[in-house]
């Protein structure tokens, strides 16, 4: 007897799994506007990163459930509904907007001896905090599907970029980033690569393979929007193209990636700059303005927040601001 | 009694397979239905508050999920086609207010019902190009090349100077003495009223520098490269005079026995700087003998019962290396003797 009731409950539960599948169907709600939602049962080893692959094609549109569902992890035996998209990709709420802050570093060192040096110790305690606080760093190619009202981002995405080129970034920078799943951008000037405190363009490769986003911080890191006293106009406006047409081609050749993004060297540019970005394939440039991004920032005078040495996590808090206040009633 | 049941059982189970599951017993299908009703409530519940505060996007949003629990409840598919209607006519009439500022030049404004717009109405086509290109400052024109044109005298009319012809053909691709084609269209560069010169002069600032390093004055060396590191943090000839600059001062400050003085701004020079590490070194060895003769003296001096001399040699001892912890037992056990004396006498 004892084993006809064993019997009876293993197939009792292969029929609700049965009639559960069927009844998944027929709650995704089709011809509806904008989004399509499925609702689905969570069933143990369930994660956030495997639901968004089954039903979003993509493990990294996982935040897409967490942030509709309000949920940071996937327990068993819930109802989470699945919205294929969200519609609202600028992040517009009645009181304002969704911005993203990018924070730029230069080098790093075990110790920090200036403003420009980010101490290893407090450049892991300022990713920690990003983790610990729920900010995801996003890529180049999220950023700026955000800022060109393409796709929408989490909430809380931030944008790590690194200057120059250092090999600090290397030693230091890159495994606390590791450490944390982070990616970040590096804007190297290509004349300061394979010098000694430089990174190799071998180093460039492995990163670039490890997802780091390879771009431009111009030939020689002048200022691109100053003439020089030397300098006329016209040989102004040759150099100018050199600077913004020889890391592209390196790039391309030494890393194989394209070059579509600049950082302006000390953050400056003016309309001519910006101007031959864009006749050159650039889709978008860097300043060292403070502050973050909503949307329709231009996307050639993107906002960027120096960390400095000196900053203490309370400074450096104050870059992280990912809500601009609008009354848009 | 056995087969009895397993008949029954079995003739139940075929029933289950055919029927899915109306044949189950409703106490098994019961959690998963509370459950459900209790998030469609839920969710029915949000949707209301947030049309209620006129967030009817968001509100959307969660009567499309409470309809996907429940997709034969008519009440939810009308109230989504009613609100996406409603939205749709919202998000236009915010749209036109957008246009009328756009062409009294009102921008802020304008942007401001933009981003209404795409706030009822995400999916709108118009506002988000107004949002990006026609409310961002342009960096060139668009010209229509007309009959007679030259490169020159479409200078002369928008710079008001023909020899940024030379650019015109440069941003083009064209040559400079080439005429170009009517009716193509051409990027003409918009130039802000003129071209910045350097906030700091790096060549004046250096030469500055350099004049002064000559005469010894090096604290002058150090600010002025510090100002031009902080505008331009790799130039390597500012980079090495404020090295030198560091390592002369250091030498100065050694001989003048301010030997805790140098040892700080030799530590500010870049660690691998040629002669930095022999001259901290150097400094390092003086400052233990420098300590040491100043404990002996103390010892000395306690010997000979000078006391309040013998505090001051190891209080100097730990002027120069804190940590000394000889010197600081002394100090404290002397420092009793004497209160001891005193209170004696
Ligand atoms: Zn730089």
């Amino acid at each position: 007897m004892r084993k006809v009731i064993f019997f009876q409950i293993f197939l009792l539960c292969l029929i609700s799994e049965a009639s559960y599948a069927e009844f998944n169907t027929h709650l995704t709600s089709k011809n509806m506007p904008g989004a399509e939602f499925v609702a689905v049962k969570t069933k143990p080893g369930d994660t956030l990163s495997s639901l968004s692959a089954r039903y979003l094609n993509d493990p990294k549109k996982a935040w897409i459930i967490a942030e509709f569902n309000d949920i940071e992890t996937v327990t068993p035996d819930r109802i989470l509904i699945i919205p294929s998209q969200l519609n609202n990709r600028g992040g517009i709420f009645l009181n304002g907007c969704q911005t993203v802050p990018v924070l730029a570093y230069h080098q790093f060192s075990k110790k920090s001896t200036s403003r420009m040096t980010v101490a290893e110790a407090t450049f892991e305690a300022q990713m920690k905090y990003l983790k610990e606080n729920g900010y995801r760093s996003i890529t180049l190619d999220q950023f700026f599907d955000f800022l060109n009202y393409k796709n929408p981002i989490p909430k809380k995405s931030v944008l790590i970029t690194i200057d120059d080129g250092w090999k600090s970034t290397y030693d230091i920078a890159v495994p606390i980033l590791k450490k944390y799943s982070f990616s970040a951008t590096l804007f190297i000037y290509s004349d300061f690569i394979g010098g000694q405190k430089a990174l190799s363009w071998d180093q460039i490769r492995q990163l670039a393979e490890m997802g780091f986003d390879i771009q431009s911080q111009s030939k020689t890191h002048r200022n691109l929007a100053e003439q020089k006293k030397d300098e006329s106009f016209n040989d102004y406006i040759a150099n100018l193209e050199k600077e913004i047409l020889h890391p592209q081609v390196l790039i391309k050749k030494k890393v194989g990636r394209d070059c579509r993004y600049l950082a302006y060297p000390y953050g400056s540019t003016n309309s001519l700059v910006r101007a031959m970005l864009k006749k050159h394939g650039y889709l978008g440039a860097f300043t060292v303005h403070r502050g973050s991004n909503p949307f329709f920032v231009n996307n050639y005078m993107v906002h960027r927040s120096t960390i400095y040495g000196d900053y203490d996590i309370d400074q450096f808090r104050k870059n992280l601001s990912v809500f601009k206040k609008i009354d848009l009633k | 009694m056995k087969p009895f049941f397993t008949t029954i059982f079995l003739i139940w189970v075929v029933l289950c397979l055919f029927t899915g599951c109306a044949g189950l017993p409703t106490s098994i299908r019961k959690p998963f239905i509370k459950k459900e009703t209790a998030l469609m409530e839920q969710y029915q519940n949000k949707a209301m508050a947030l049309e209620q505060q006129g967030d009817l996007q968001t509100a959307l949003s969660y009567w499309q999920a409470a309809h996907c629990l429940n997709p034969k409840d008519v009440k939810f598919s009308n109230k989504i086609i009613s609100l996406t209607d409603t939205i749709e006519k919202k998000a236009e009439e915010h749209f036109q207010k957008g246009m009328v500022y756009y062409r009294k030049k009102h921008f802020r404004n304008a942007r401001r019902e933009f981003l209404t717009t795409l706030r009822f109405n995400p999916n709108h086509q118009k506002a988000p190009v107004y949002l990006k290109t026609k409310l961002i400052r342009k960096n060139s024109t668009p010209y229509t090349v007309q009959k007679g044109d030259t490169l020159n005298g479409i200078a002369l009319r928008f710079y008001k100077d023909p020899d940024k012809g030379l650019m015109i053909a440069r941003f083009n691709d064209i040559h400079p003495t080439e005429v170009p084609v009517s009716g193509t269209t051409l990027i003409l560069p918009i130039l802000e009223t003129t071209i910045a010169r350097p906030a700091v002069n790096i060549e004046d600032e250096l030469s500055q520098a350099k004049t002064c390093f000559k005469a010894k004055n090096y604290e002058t060396v150090l600010t002025i490269t510090k100002r031009i590191l902080e505008y331009d943090s790799l130039n390597p000839d500012a980079a090495e005079l404020r090295n030198a600059g560091y390592l002369e001062m250091g030498k100065v400050l050694f001989k003048q026995g301010k030997l805790l003085d140098s040892l700080i701004v030799l530590k500010n020079a870049d660690p691998d700087y040629q002669g930095i590490d022999d001259e901290i070194r150097k400094v390092g060895t003086a400052i233990k003998i420098r300590v040491k003769n100043h404990y002996r003296k103390g010892i000395r001096l306690y010997l000979k019962e000078d006391l309040e001399s013998a505090v001051k040699e190891w209080e100097k001892v730990l002027a120069l290396d804190p940590d000394h912890r000889d010197a600081k037992n002394n100090i404290e056990k002397t420092t009793r003797i004497l209160k001891n004396i005193e209170t004696f006498n």
